[in-house]
């Protein structure tokens, strides 16, 4: 009787585990995706930021337009 | 903005309390049942996406309307990734559920179908060099494209799939136990939260795309004189 109920919990033991695994994949995939999306979305940002400021540094560096021009 | 993004992180963290504290384990198949309340919710969240791509692409056809496609754009990107979580966490469910990662039943070719239509789109956007022509095209395949959502919504009512029938609005003997119910629409309603912020940011990249646009032309046309 305890022979046989030893591996019983064993094989309980590992299935429960191995659920629980695809259970924390599940979440940590889902929440990675997430994460990359938004990183790659403030990344872009970022860029555009830049490249908004340096364009209008170069707008208001150029000499003005001359009168009737 | 940033209250919006407050909101969403508090409103996660409830749902996350919720998914793993207050929702009461599945007698069948147990923990990892859990993973359902993202899978759905992030399965409805793509619908809602597709829609508004839909819809921003209609508008847009019709006024030319730049805030329709900015929004149709933004929808289209941010519904790719709610659909890729769909179609990762699905088999990552199927496996211990089923005992496979994937069959091609309607539900689940259907939505597959719905993610390479989403990848389609964000292609569309990102390749074709014209602007304008970009927005008409994608339009085209947003409104075309929509046919998949009912019925991908209708398959698990229709035929005899794989995937579980409904348990929200499935008729007779459908149905969740009320604490999963709330849970359910929690983790709902928190992913649309989600959506609608991270739609709000890609909106506001295409009005700064257009603005660093406008700059650049006038640079050019100074440059000129």
């Amino acid at each position: 009787m305890r022979k046989s109920a030893l591996p019983r919990c064993l094989v309980n033991g590992v299935l429960a585990m191995t659920v629980n695994l695809y259970l924390l994949l599940a979440f940590a995939a889902v929440w990675l995706i997430f994460m990359l999306y938004a990183w790659s979305l403030s990344r872009r940002q970022a860029r555009l930021q830049r490249d908004l400021e340096e364009l209008k540094t170069k707008l208001r560096d150029q000499p003005p337009a001359p009168p009737g021009a | 903005m940033t209250a919006h993004l407050a909101l969403t992180a508090a409103w996660l963290l409830v749902a996350l309390y919720m998914i793993f504290l207050y929702a009461p384990q599945e007698l069948t198949m147990g923990e990892v049942q859990r993973i359902f309340y993202i899978h759905a919710s992030a399965g409805w969240t793509a619908g809602t996406a597709y829609f508004l791509v839909f819809l921003g692409s209609v508008i847009y056809l019709w006024r030319r309307s730049a805030t329709a496609d900015a929004l149709a754009q933004a929808a289209g990107e941010v519904g790719f990734i709610f659909c890729t979580c769909v179609l990762v966490t699905g088999p990552l469910w199927a496996k211990p559920a089923w005992g496979i990662w994937w069959t091609w039943d309607a539900r689940l070719t259907l939505t597959f179908v719905l993610w390479l239509l989403f990848v389609a789109y964000v292609m569309l956007r990102a390749y074709v060099t014209n602007p304008a022509r970009a927005a008409v095209l994608a339009a085209v395949v947003g409104i075309l494209g929509f046919v998949d959502v009912p019925i991908d919504y209708m398959a698990i009512r229709w035929w005899r799939t794989q995937h579980p029938q409904p348990v929200i609005a499935g008729g007779a003997g459908s149905g969740l136990e009320p604490r999963m119910f709330l849970t359910f629409m929690v983790t709902m309603g928190a992913f649309h939260c989600l959506f609608a912020y991270l739609v709000r940011q890609r909106m506001a990249l295409a009005r700064g795309r257009g603005e660093l646009s406008a700059l650049r032309r006038r640079l050019a046309s100074s440059a000129a004189e």
